[in-house]
């Protein structure tokens, strides 16, 4: 009955497919056709590697069935030749070794399964069946991947026909830099916008733009390809498209400098931290590891020094969100809880910083 | 065409100018709306926080908060800043060949505006206001002939005869068939900014051919012989100004009073 159901489902899958079989047993050949003709669309059969090579240039193969010991062209010199025309190629191979190491090579060509000689009906269903499946899933992902990209592409398109600006997004040690930009030309791999001096500066300075337009729901990751001063124009290339963490300038992470510091306690024992990086929510610190036993969601006492005016440690209320150990050292995200004075004091601390920020920047690029 | 060409290549003005100059002359003050352009940008806030915390204005609290800024300010002083900033931003910053940093030229305007407000009378709200833009942008135009000149190589020439004229606009009419406010205001035309303003801009040259806000103009008159690039606030600079005062019927004595006022800060513009 169970297998039933899955023939079922696997006739359903593979009925548009094309396969192509590469197996110089005619037995074994005989045997699989007769499996492979109940199921799929075409069923393509090639005596020797060269010959399935040949094939899967010349037809449009959904999957292939393949042995390792063929003449010519052995199996394995076939794979790879067929993962240089398509890398995520679909492959099961028949095999009939026991032997590890030939498995193992298999795998590194990074085939789907195997099926084992001899193979019976059953056994090839499961198989078929979860390979199908995946190559499913597969065509879906790439479906949406596709869709979303054109539907992106247009509104780029769009944008650029009718002058519309697009915002563009840079950074200098946390600090935001946001404008509006025109894009003056666009295709599938590039697009160039004329942009203001600061942001032209700021871009220049961080190799790397993220464009942002109310129309697209995601971001565009862009890497610095050619800027040209003279006309206040970038050349960008497009990275990928990502759905930004954070789309409100106000929830901006600043860099730390040497004004900031902090400890908790623990045990007795006051640990003294380092700010990475601070936000009126967040606080993400560094400190040695002294074997302390912090766990996520734990509640603690931060003690924060910013060398101000006032010069006094307050007390934030934290929890523990994420760690982080590498070498000895502890990373750790806190998140504040909510409490109105902290937020001020953290949020003056953010103000001063942004203004120092700017300055040194204006000082280091502007002539 | 030099200028031509170059003024074309700038990027178009800040979408957000648009909105902050509506904002501006919209009777029913949204603050709100200000406050939110100025939120989602970090110069614009850190622009606010300079002005308010810098001893040039003299306030007694340290405002650390744009909203506090804003009531301080009030509208149409803190949607001025906020298009001068954005305005900053956008064209190119280049007065090398008038060897001058960003940071003294931004000093030099902040004095001048600190000198012009004490010297206008208190009850002239509306005129302070309306100098505010023209004040900081009406010589952006400089940046332009500054960036041909460098990328011409004329640097040497310029700067020696520069050094020498008395008359900055002259100089560069003389050079280029326009003289820099003239400059300014046809990026702003290109930018399609404020006619208004753009009309006081381009009169600065020939204050006497000015229709409107003449008193305006008169008084960019006299910012621009202080501003002299070439000596500002020099003994010959000074002293031309409050020529110009008296001849357009200012009260020339108290703008000699506020200058001498202010001697500190001319020590530091000159680097002493």
């Amino acid at each position: 009955m169970e297998n039933n159901e899955y023939l079922l489902k696997l006739k359903k899958l593979s009925s548009t497919c094309t396969i192509l079989l590469v197996e110089d047993d005619f037995k074994y050949q005989e045997l699989i056709l007769k499996f492979l003709n109940k199921l799929f669309k075409k069923v393509l059969l090639a005596n020797d590697g060269e010959e399935g090579l040949r094939l899967y240039k010349k037809e449009k193969i959904d999957l292939v069935l393949t042995a390792l010991n063929l003449p010519k062209i052995n199996g394995h010199d076939m794979i790879r030749e067929i993962r240089k025309i398509h890398v995520d190629a679909e492959i099961l191979v028949l095999s009939s070794h026991t032997d590890s190491s030939t498995l193992l090579s298999c795998i590194h060509l990074g085939i789907s399964d195997f099926i084992s000689k001899p193979a019976d009906d059953d056994k090839m269903i499961i198989i078929f069946l979860r390979v199908l499946l995946n190559m499913k899933k597969k065509d879906d992902v790439f479906r949406q991947i596709r869709l979303k990209n054109e539907k992106n592409e247009e509104i780029l398109s769009f944008l650029h026909e009718n002058s519309r600006p697009i915002d563009i997004i840079n950074y200098y040690k946390g600090l935001v830099f946001r404008s509006s930009a025109y894009i003056k030309e666009v295709d599938e791999e590039s697009i160039k916008l004329k942009v203001n001096s600061l942001q032209l500066l700021a871009c220049k300075n961080e190799g790397f733009a993220v464009l942002d337009s109310s129309l697209i729901g995601e971001n565009i990751c862009c890497s610095l390809l050619e800027v040209y001063d003279d006309n206040y124009e970038i050349l960008l290339k497009k990275e990928k498209f990502f759905y930004p963490k954070l789309k409100m300038d106000n929830e901006l992470i600043l860099e730390s400098c040497k004004k900031i510091n902090g400890f908790f306690m623990i045990n007795d024992n006051k640990v003294l931290c380092k700010i990475n990086k601070i936000s009126k929510k967040e606080i993400f610190i560094t400190f040695e590891d002294n074997h302390f036993d912090i766990k996520k969601h734990d509640e603690i006492d931060f003690y924060l020094f910013i060398n101000n005016k006032t010069s006094r440690y307050e007390r934030v209320e934290s929890i523990v969100y994420k760690i982080i150990k590498k070498d000895y050292i502890n990373k750790i995200i806190l998140l504040i809880k909510k409490d109105k004075n902290i937020e001020e004091y953290i949020q003056k601390y953010i103000f001063t910083r942004e203004e120092e920020l700017l300055e040194e920047f204006k000082k280091k690029f502007l002539l | 065409m030099l200028i031509k060409k170059n003024i074309l290549a700038l990027p178009l003005l800040d979408e957000r100018i648009k909105k902050i100059l509506e904002l501006k002359n919209n009777k029913e003050y949204d603050t709100k709306k200000l406050l939110e352009i100025i939120n989602a940008d970090s110069s614009l806030r850190t622009r606010l926080f300079y002005l308010s915390n810098k001893s040039f204005f003299s306030f007694v609290n340290f405002i650390q908060s744009p909203s506090k800024a804003l009531s301080l300010y009030g509208m149409n002083f803190t949607s001025s800043m906020c298009i001068i900033e954005l305005i900053f931003n956008t064209i190119k910053f280049d007065l090398r060949a008038y060897s001058f940093s960003y940071e003294k030229y931004l000093y030099l305007l902040e004095l001048t505006c600190k000198i012009i407000n004490e010297f206008i009378d208190e009850k002239e709200i509306d005129l302070k206001e309306k100098l505010l833009i023209p004040m900081f942008i009406y010589d952006i135009g400089k940046f332009i002939i500054s960036k041909i000149i460098y990328y011409n190589k004329y640097e040497k020439i310029f700067k020696r005869e520069f050094i020498e004229c008395k008359n900055v606009q002259i100089f560069e009419k003389k050079l280029f068939s326009y003289s820099s406010s003239e400059i300014s205001s046809l990026i702003l035309k290109y930018w399609s900014f404020d006619e208004e303003i753009r009309d006081i801009i381009i009169h600065i040259s020939n204050p006497s051919l000015a229709k409107n806000n003449k008193k305006l103009v008169y008084i960019l008159d006299i910012i621009q012989s202080l501003n002299n690039l070439s000596m500002p606030y020099s003994e010959h600079c000074i002293n031309e100004a409050i020529r110009k005062a008296r001849d357009y019927g200012f009260d020339f004595k108290n703008l000699e009073d506020i200058i001498n006022k202010n001697k500190n800060k001319i020590r530091i513009l000159h680097g002493k």
